[in-house]
């Protein structure tokens, strides 16, 4: 019987409306074994790497801020269904402290599924804590060596203190038949700022949470993703960005482009809480449909309890402009060529905001590679 | 170059153009003429190979082969221009890499070398002043948020870099002012040659004081139903198209 079992979201559960887990409890998992992987098998880092290999922290080249400790296992009784399992299963929580006034550079976290037969289901936790006025870059990168259908349920808190800057680069690129869940969690200070740049690309069954809490006066973040599923793939990303107190600033902008037999879904939630005026929100989410046979579902909420704040939300779904196709193909450009060019474009305004210029490149062609005729493309970057 | 042969195209289930004849020859302009709704985009778009444009009979040759068969991109590469009624917007399109992109298409499709940066921006310069638009329109995404004067003159200047051997420019003068309707005119002359034919669409006979067609045809309900000498142009100024409708309907 899978641990996992007892902790899956239950029928009715609104947070998982449109995304069912439901099939984990059919599959058989073993518990990660200290796995192997070919280092030369594994992309070129971004900067300090902390490697996990299905799940488990194995390497810690270069990254001094990193320990180890118990799992959390408390959570408030409002978190999700598969935060609560990633607490109850979590063997370690692993933490990364950036001293105050430091610039800890680009840290990333490799989460690699290493080549293995049976299907891993591994519950990884990170406790990340910013100091007051530092800097640091975290990426967060999903690989797969293999073909292996695993389950990870990532937890990632964070608490980023007075004046500090966290950019945060999400890169997911499991394998086809995984299942990935990730849950992160920010918890911003005054002054404070967050910027979370998140492309999904792979996996079967994926789902993101991330929830940032703007605690203190002046706090801000800015949330941009990318979802790009096909065939057999669903992606699914829900963001809660709490407004606690007066004058902070929230920025969202996820798009979506769904091949056929794709399904992409957002759920953004804006919450406002008494008194924090001057509090200013503004999302937006736009998806395209490659096919007849994709599908989106969108959903802003807005839940606010203060007076004086400027909050706007947009959603759009639609197909590729087939006015701007029949006009690129008046001009010599291929149907496929096309089509590729519309999508870099529907794509690009969001990836071009990526800071990290190495990262920004890696996932461009990450992203390039998926369109059907993107050689043109270089043209266009 | 061209020759359309009884031309039947059904638009959304109803049929639009009614067995069209039209003959160009290389070096020659020819104006269509008509009152709204006439047919001559319909026309401009299927020769063009717009999707959704029903071909229910006739024939449309191009030097000879079977222009209806081709794609859109194939027409274009093969030198079949259309200047549109209303060039479309495309946000986060380069214009300039765009134009790269199409001139390389159509070079690769000739077996012709690709033009590299350098040769390409020189190109762009020179052409661009024929057309005297701005060039830092060049880096916006195309067509977004030019005035149509500008998209006018860049769908001009868009043909003086592919250098099209038959040209349909669609309305290219409605919407300009006189100063911008002698500068496309300008442009549209400049790139007049014995090799390139030219078929102008226009409602107005305004465009034709200044490019002095070979042929006018009148267009009314999905025909061509008169065809004459530039002089037609001016009756058809005056007179207005009833007296030529009705002189086809007695015919
Ligand atoms: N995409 C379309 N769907 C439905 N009707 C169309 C479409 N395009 C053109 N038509 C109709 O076809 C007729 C001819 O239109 P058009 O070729 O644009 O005329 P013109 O350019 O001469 O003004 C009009 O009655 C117009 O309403
Ligand atoms: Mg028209």
């Amino acid at each position: 019987m899978n641990a996992l079992v007892d902790w899956l979201p239950r029928p009715g559960d609104e947070a998982y409306k449109y995304t069912s887990f439901a099939a984990l409890a059919r599959r058989k998992y073993a518990a990660p074994a200290p796995g192997t992987v070919d280092a030369a098998q594994l992309p070129a880092p971004f900067g300090a790497r902390l490697l996990f290999v299905d799940g488990r922290l194995q390497d810690r080249d270069g990254a001094p801020e990193c320990g180890s400790g118990a799992p959390h296992r408390d959570l408030p009784e409002s978190a999700t269904a598969l935060r609560k399992m990633n607490a109850a299963l979590a063997t370690e929580s692993i933490t990364l402290d950036i001293p105050p006034d430091t610039d800890a550079g680009v840290i990333e976290l490799l989460f690699a599924s290493s080549d293995h037969a049976t299907p891993v289901a591994s519950y990884p936790q990170v406790t990340v804590t910013v100091g007051a006025n530092a800097k640091v870059t975290l990426v967060e990168r999903h690989v797969a060596l293999g073909e292996a259908q695993d389950f990870t349920n990532l937890a990632i808190d964070m608490q980023v203190a007075r004046g500090a800057c966290v950019t945060h680069i999400a890169l997911q690129q499991g394998a086809t038949g995984a299942a990935l869940a990730t849950g992160l969690h920010a918890t911003l200070a005054v002054d404070a700022q967050f910027d979370s740049h998140a492309v999904h690309l792979g996996g079967a069954l994926v789902r993101a949470d991330l929830t940032v809490t703007l605690a203190g006066r002046g706090a801000r973040c800015a949330l941009y993703g990318v979802h790009l599923p096909g065939m057999r793939q669903h992606i699914d990303t829900h963001t809660r960005i709490e407004h606690m107190v007066r004058d902070t600033t929230s920025v969202e902008e996820y798009r979506a482009v769904v091949d056929r037999g794709g399904r992409s879904v957002f759920n953004g939630k804006v919450f406002v809480a008494k008194g924090a005026d001057g509090t200013d929100a503004q999302q937006f989410n736009a998806n395209l449909l490659l096919s007849e046979q994709a599908e989106a579902d969108t959903k802003p909420e807005l839940e606010i309890y203060a007076d004086d704040v400027k909050c706007a939300h947009g959603a759009t779904v639609g197909k590729l402009d087939e006015a701007a196709m029949f006009y690129l193909r008046t001009r010599g450009i291929g149907v496929e060529a096309a089509r590729s060019v519309l999508i870099w474009a529907f794509v690009e305004t969001v990836l071009t905001k990526i800071p990290l210029a190495d990262a920004r490149r890696s996932i461009e062609d990450a992203v390039l590679a998926r369109l059907p005729d993107a050689g043109l493309i270089g043209e266009f970057r | 170059m061209l020759k359309i042969e009884n031309l039947k195209v059904r638009v959304a289930g109803q049929e639009i153009l009614k067995g069209l004849d039209l003959e160009v020859n290389a070096g020659e302009v020819h104006a269509i003429m008509g009152p709204n709704g006439s047919g001559k985009s319909t026309l401009a778009h299927v020769l063009a190979g717009r999707p959704g444009y029903e071909v229910t009979g006739g024939s449309a040759l191009y030097e000879g082969r079977d222009l209806l068969a081709m794609a859109p991109e194939e027409r274009a590469r093969e030198g079949v221009f259309l200047a549109f009624q209303y060039p479309v917007e495309i946000p986060g399109v380069n214009n300039v890499y765009f134009l790269k992109a199409a001139i390389n298409a159509v070079r690769r499709h000739r077996g012709e070398q690709e033009l590299d940066a350098m040769d390409f921006l020189a190109l762009v310069k020179e052409r661009i002043k024929l057309v005297e638009l701005d060039e830092s329109l060049l880096n916006r995404s195309i067509n977004e948020g030019f005035s149509g004067g500008e998209k006018k003159r860049n769908e001009i200047f868009q043909m003086a870099v592919l250098e099209p051997k038959l040209a349909l420019l669609d309305e290219t003068d409605s919407g300009l002012d006189i100063d911008a309707l002698r500068v496309v005119a300008a442009g549209i002359n400049a790139l007049r040659s014995p090799d390139r034919a030219m078929v102008l669409v226009t409602h107005y006979q305004r465009l034709l004081d200044y490019v002095k067609p070979d042929v006018v045809h009148v267009l009314s309900a999905g025909r061509i139903v008169k065809s004459g000498p530039p002089e037609l142009a001016k009756e058809l100024e005056t007179r207005g198209y009833d007296w030529v409708v009705q002189e086809a309907r007695s015919a």
